[in-house]
């Protein structure tokens, strides 16, 4: 398994994890009281603090065990990345549309502001396991 | 599951007539990482003609000696 590869798998791993933990605290926070009171934006900024623990303490573990290949890439790599980047634009792009139809429809900006984000967490999270089939599958 | 690529190769048995050069020492001197000439060997991958061009090279062989592209 080359670097890429382990990278990709690394930043799946601190995605799933940290707004796994984002979920969950939400979640509670919004089956206590009104959505519309729900303090969320200290959470999103908090999140981002496991998300680059997990993917820098992952990227030094997987560059001490192969030093050689450490942020090694090449044409494959690159196409791979292209080709997962596309299906997260994809998400990246409906979610916003859904943000801006909530936006017009006066929805509270809870929603808007989760479906941005889950726009951008689920793309990015479609775009490593893309990224993760074609290496294993081939392109 | 059909393989991603019709592009077959005899990479593999020309690196071994190749005082058995390995993935490792192919991939250095084209330039790749050795994955991606593994994935190239088990016709996971098409690789550019740049790089067709330089295993070619490195092997010591003309393209069509190394890649082919069969109609069935």
């Amino acid at each position: 398994m080359g670097f890429q590869e382990k990278s990709n798998i690394v930043m799946l791993t601190a995605l799933a994890v940290a707004y796994g933990w984002y979920g969950i605290q939400v979640f509670r926070l919004a089956t206590d009281e009104p959505v519309s009171e729900v303090m969320y934006q200290p959470l999103i900024l908090i999140v981002v603090v496991p998300l680059v623990v997990i993917a820098t303490i992952g990227h030094i573990v997987i560059s001490a065990l192969d030093p050689a290949e450490a942020d090694s890439s090449d044409e494959r790599d690159r196409e791979i990345a292209r080709r997962g980047s596309v299906v997260g634009g994809w998400i990246v792009s409906i979610a916003a549309f859904g943000a801006l139809l909530a936006a017009m429809a006066e929805i509270t900006h809870f929603w808007i502001a989760h479906v941005i984000l889950a726009g951008l967490v689920i793309g990015e999270l479609a775009d490593g396991a893309w990224r993760l089939i074609l290496y294993r599958r081939g392109i | 599951m059909a393989k991603p690529t019709r592009v077959t190769n005899r990479i593999r048995q020309l690196r071994i007539d190749q005082n058995a050069m390995t993935q490792a020492e192919l991939a250095e001197q084209v330039g790749v990482t050795r994955q991606t000439v593994n994935a190239i060997e088990k016709g996971k991958y098409s690789p550019s003609l740049e790089v067709a061009f330089l295993i070619s090279r490195v092997l010591g062989r003309r393209l069509e000696d190394v890649f082919d592209y069969p109609l069935d």
